[in-house]
């Protein structure tokens, strides 16, 4: 199954297999959860932090990423866990 | 140590200036900043005062670590009674000016009375006079205030806080500016230095700060650096400074847009961090211009930045053709998306005249959102704005604004009233998103049911900086477990906002880290546990303050549009803030009456009654 992630909050903005808007199409097994989606994308500058999730427009606890089955076509939003601004 | 154990108090009625030894029995239950300034203000002053009479006092008070090589060990704090909101008011603020207070050797510096003329305050080390300010600064920009002062007493190195024409004229939310562009910035303070007719505060310290054991603090400095330095919350903070959130919050429908009847802004592609990174065509180069660090920082979030030399704002204005203070995350908000406007130079340049003139670009920015709202409703015409369009999205209205506001003429004095005010002169106070009459900062509550709580309950009302749920709040929107992170994280925060460090080390350091560093420069012991019973007491005695200033449970609330009109899209769809829900949790949590009253038992426990 094919689903769309978006990376925000990056830096850099499109680190390699993202477009220049931060979005890339990422090829999983047919059940993979959330976290195997994290898992898979070793994601850059996040060395030992955590990163937020939202399926299409929900978010998602961290804790409960192993739980939440993704699904042909869906949009994953991924963000590194800021702590304010 | 780490303290001089001396203030310098000011009597501007009296025109004198007088050391005073420090309250050391106060400092091992305040230990500094907030806390240590909020226990003078509540001591000798009545709570129920007019905060712009001359019976308001005006603190500047740094912490322990202000002015030593902590990392952030810069930061002060002004502490009065706020003209905004009515509360107790702290503002703190970074930049160098802090960290020369203290190392001119003193602790605090408590102004009280009016001066019968306008004055600035000349520190040097132990040495304090009030000089005429008449025909100087008073009426100059922070900008032009600062060049005066350095230039007249012939040193570069005078560090200086000062206000603008916001201060002067009164506003509401006018800030005290120092090093151009960092500002205590939010609940007015600067209206109550105008209203006391203290233009600056220069100062020049040569004296250093001696700390408690110096080679244990040097060691555990570093220590904490090596946490700190590699720690990719510091790289971010750096990196893209604070307005990688604007993306964050667009994605989770928490960006606070057209003054709260939306929650994510469909042109955020042109106010984003990305576009101020981005190079124009027009210059060949982008907004962004680099960092800015405060005092004794290793992290420099600050940004600077360029506006468009062929921008409309900026035409014929070579002053503001530099590089200056830029957009961070909190004016960006309030300047952009909160008024609909698009056009990342006319954000820029309204942010600049905020700090050219001193006043908190949330809240202008939010009330110019109002102003906005009030428009498109016909409660107020081109009558009032003197022939502007004031529809939303208008960014030729936001530059005027700020230049008027800015200066306190025409319908800038409206402006310069705040939301609150502004809305209820033109009859329709529900178009003001505050609490307690201060404004929103940039997170809607209803997709954030921690921060809904944190703003209701914040001492000195709207505040992002008060209480940090934003880690739970972008993981689940349901209210549940919410008081408690609330008032743990708010307990937390007192201490840290008491120390002289930045809040924003807490996304790397934990509570040991300023444990460690508050123990090794101080005297007696500074545990983990007597840190956030400090911060606990700070609490309860702000909320003590304001409860004896008039302020009840009824206050703890939120505007009505987040209580009753659910968000339109994004994590939070469908939601209101659930107020409600957490209130009650929350008042049991604190030991504190239905009524939000700290209970005797709640007081004795902290030493409060
Ligand atoms: S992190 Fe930013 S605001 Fe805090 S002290 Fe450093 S430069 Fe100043």
């Amino acid at each position: 199954m094919k689903v769309t992630v978006k990376l925000i909050a990056m830096d850099p903005f499109s680190p390699p297999g993202f477009d220049s808007n931060g979005i890339g199409t990422f090829t999983l097994a047919d059940g993979a959860s959330l976290e195997d989606l994290i898992t898979q994308l070793k994601l850059p500058d996040g060395i030992g932090e955590a990163y937020m999730t939202m399926l299409n427009e929900d978010a998602v606890p961290i804790s409960g990423r192993a739980e939440v089955p993704l699904s042909e076509g869906d949009e994953v939003t991924v963000f590194p866990a800021i702590k304010g601004g | 140590m780490a303290w001089h154990g001396k203030l310098l108090r000011v009597n501007l009625t009296k025109g004198t200036c007088t050391p005073e030894p420090l309250n050391m029995d106060w400092v091992k239950l305040y230990l500094g900043q907030r806390g240590l300034g909020t226990k003078y203000l509540s001591e000798e002053i009545d709570p129920k005062i007019d905060p712009l009479s001359p019976d308001n006092k005006l603190i500047f008070v740094t912490g322990p670590l202000t002015g030593t090589c902590a990392s952030t060990g810069g930061r002060y704090s002004v502490v009065t009674k706020g003209p905004l909101t009515g509360t107790v008011a702290c503002s703190n603020s970074g930049g160098q000016f802090g960290g020369e207070l203290k190392q001119a050797g003193w602790d605090m510096v408590i102004i009280e009375g009016k001066s019968a003329k306008p004055v600035y305050l000349m520190i040097v080390d132990g040495q304090a006079e009030l000089l005429d300010a008449e025909g100087f600064i008073w009426g100059e920009t922070v900008w032009d205030t600062e060049d005066a002062i350095k230039k007249r007493h012939q040193d570069p190195l005078i560090r200086i806080a000062s206000i603008g024409g916001a201060g002067e004229g009164l506003s509401r939310y006018a800030c005290i500016m120092n090093d151009r562009d960092r500002a205590a910035g939010r609940s007015g303070v600067g209206a109550v230095m105008g209203s006391k007719l203290l233009k600056a505060v220069a100062v020049r310290g040569t004296t250093g700060v001696a700390v408690n054991d110096p080679k244990r603090f040097l060691d555990v400095t570093r220590e904490k650096r090596k946490i700190l330095d590699p720690s990719p919350a510091r790289a971010r903070y750096s990196g893209l400074g604070t307005m990688a959130m604007m993306d964050v919050t667009q994605a989770h429908g928490s960006l606070p847009t057209l003054n709260c009847r939306e929650v994510q802004f469909e042109h955020i592609a042109d106010v984003n961090v990305k576009k101020q990174h981005t190079v124009r065509k027009s210059d060949g180069e982008a907004p962004y211009q680099g960092n800015k660090a405060c005092f004794a920082c290793s992290i420099g979030c600050g940004r600077m930045a360029k506006i468009d030399p062929d921008h409309f704002s900026i035409k014929g204005k070579a002053r503001y053709s530099g590089v200056t203070g830029g957009l961070e995350y909190e004016s960006a908000y309030a300047v952009g998306p909160m008024c609909g406007v698009q056009d990342v130079e006319a954000a820029t340049y309204a942010s600049a005249l905020c700090n050219e003139h001193g006043m908190d670009p949330i809240s202008f920015g939010a009330t110019v959102a109002a102003a906005m709202e009030l428009f498109m409703e016909g409660a107020i015409t081109t009558e009032q704005t003197e022939g502007h369009d004031f529809s939303f999205g208008n960014a030729e209205a936001l530059c005027w604004a700020a230049e008027v506001t800015g200066t306190a003429q025409g319908f800038g004095k409206d402006l310069g009233l705040g939301a609150l005010r502004l809305c209820e002169k033109y009859g329709h106070p529900e178009f003001a998103m505050v609490v307690k009459g201060q404004e929103f900062p940039g997170y809607d509550p209803r997709a954030m049911q921690g921060m809904a709580l944190g703003y209701a309950t914040s001492n000195r009302g709207a505040c992002h900086l008060k209480a940090a749920p934003f880690q739970d709040d972008f993981q689940r929107v349901t209210p549940d477990g919410k008081a408690k992170i609330v008032k743990d994280s708010q307990d937390y925060i007192a201490a840290i906002d008491s120390s002289g460090l930045c809040t924003f080390t807490k996304a790397a350091w934990g509570a040991p880290d300023y444990a460690d560093q508050i123990d090794a420069a101080c005297e007696g012991d500074w545990t983990v546990e007597r840190l956030l019973e400090l911060g606990e007491r700070i609490y309860n005695l702000e909320r003590l303050f304001n409860n004896a200033a008039g302020f009840t449970a009824k206050d703890d609330t939120l505007p009505k549009r987040v209580l009753t009109e659910p968000a339109k899209g994004g994590a939070g769809k469908g939601h209101v803030a659930e107020l409600d829900k957490m209130l009650p949790e929350y008042y049991e949590l604190r030991g504190w009456t239905p009524d939000g009253e700290p209970t005797t038992q709640t007081l004795s426990r902290l030493g409060l009654a």
